[in-house]
């Protein structure tokens, strides 16, 4: 790849990291919003929903270069799907309480993130 | 199924719109292949057979079917029923990847995130080792 395909490519990167950076906010509504309802009424559903979409942002945090993101929702899943795999029983106050752990832990990661660089790095593949 | 040997043409399967944006800047772009993305399952299994893939490329969760329903239905098509298929997922257990290596056609699972840089060289390795084995 020359040195001109690779800037432009660069700069598209860096560009749909800006959209990604812009829809973050809204995405974490979402997740919230997913969260006190679940917390509201437990159901499989509402928790198979939030388990969704911490799943969906733990594979684009990386890809869009923010890792902590992708790992902080990485980590909110894979304790709903435990809780998923009990037959989801309401969780105790302790496990709530774990929950919103998480939750606050991404929301806080997720503001903090200010993108400096456009996420892809080289065409060695050492990027995302 | 396109029967010429050289991979082209992907349906690509992903509800999120910003992966969909890499995904294709990194398959179109880089890879120089071409890709028509579906954001939903459905969506796939109704434009499937006018396009005629070479590829399936398939998120694993989504919501309303999800990667492995769509491969289960895209299966029942003529078009599709023995297109190479690749999973591409953020799940990480080693029983979820052998899981969907078993699934009828899958010739690859692609963790995410990806990188764009290599994420057609990933592809076109997965598609000409299923010809080479085919």
């Amino acid at each position: 790849m020359d040195n001109t395909l690779s800037a432009e490519l660069q700069q598209r990167l860096a560009e749909l990291q800006a959209i990604f950076h812009a829809q973050l906010p809204g995405r974490i509504n979402d997740i919230n919003n997913a969260w006190q309802a679940l917390s509201r009424e437990w159901s499989a559903e509402q928790l198979n929903k939030l388990q969704r979409m911490s799943h969906s942002l733990a594979g684009s945090g990386g890809t869009f270069g923010c890792h902590q993101i992708g790992q902080a929702a990485r980590n909110l899943e894979q304790s709903l799907k435990a809780l998923a795999a009990q037959n989801n029983p309401p969780p105790d106050s302790e496990i709530r309480q774990r929950l919103q752990s998480l939750i606050d832990t991404l929301v806080v990661t997720a503001a903090q993130w200010n993108p400096q660089q456009p996420p892809i790095i080289n065409s060695e593949g050492s990027g995302a | 199924m396109s029967t010429q040997n050289k991979l082209k043409k992907i349906l690509y399967v992903e509800d999120d719109s910003c992966i969909q944006l890499v995904a294709k800047l990194a398959l179109e772009d880089v890879g120089g292949l071409q890709v028509m993305i579906c954001s939903s399952g459905q969506e796939a299994i109704g434009a499937a057979a006018d396009f005629a893939p070479d590829l399936l490329l398939l998120d694993v969760m989504m919501p309303g079917l999800d990667g492995p329903s769509t491969l289960q239905q895209l299966r029942q098509l003529s078009a599709t029923a023995e297109t190479p298929a690749i999973f591409m997922t953020a799940k990480v257990q080693p029983q979820e990847i052998a899981e969907l290596q078993q699934l009828p056609g899958t010739v690859g699972v692609i963790a995410k995130p990806f990188d764009p840089m290599t994420l057609a060289k990933q592809l076109h390795q997965a598609w000409n080792e299923s010809r080479r084995s085919s």
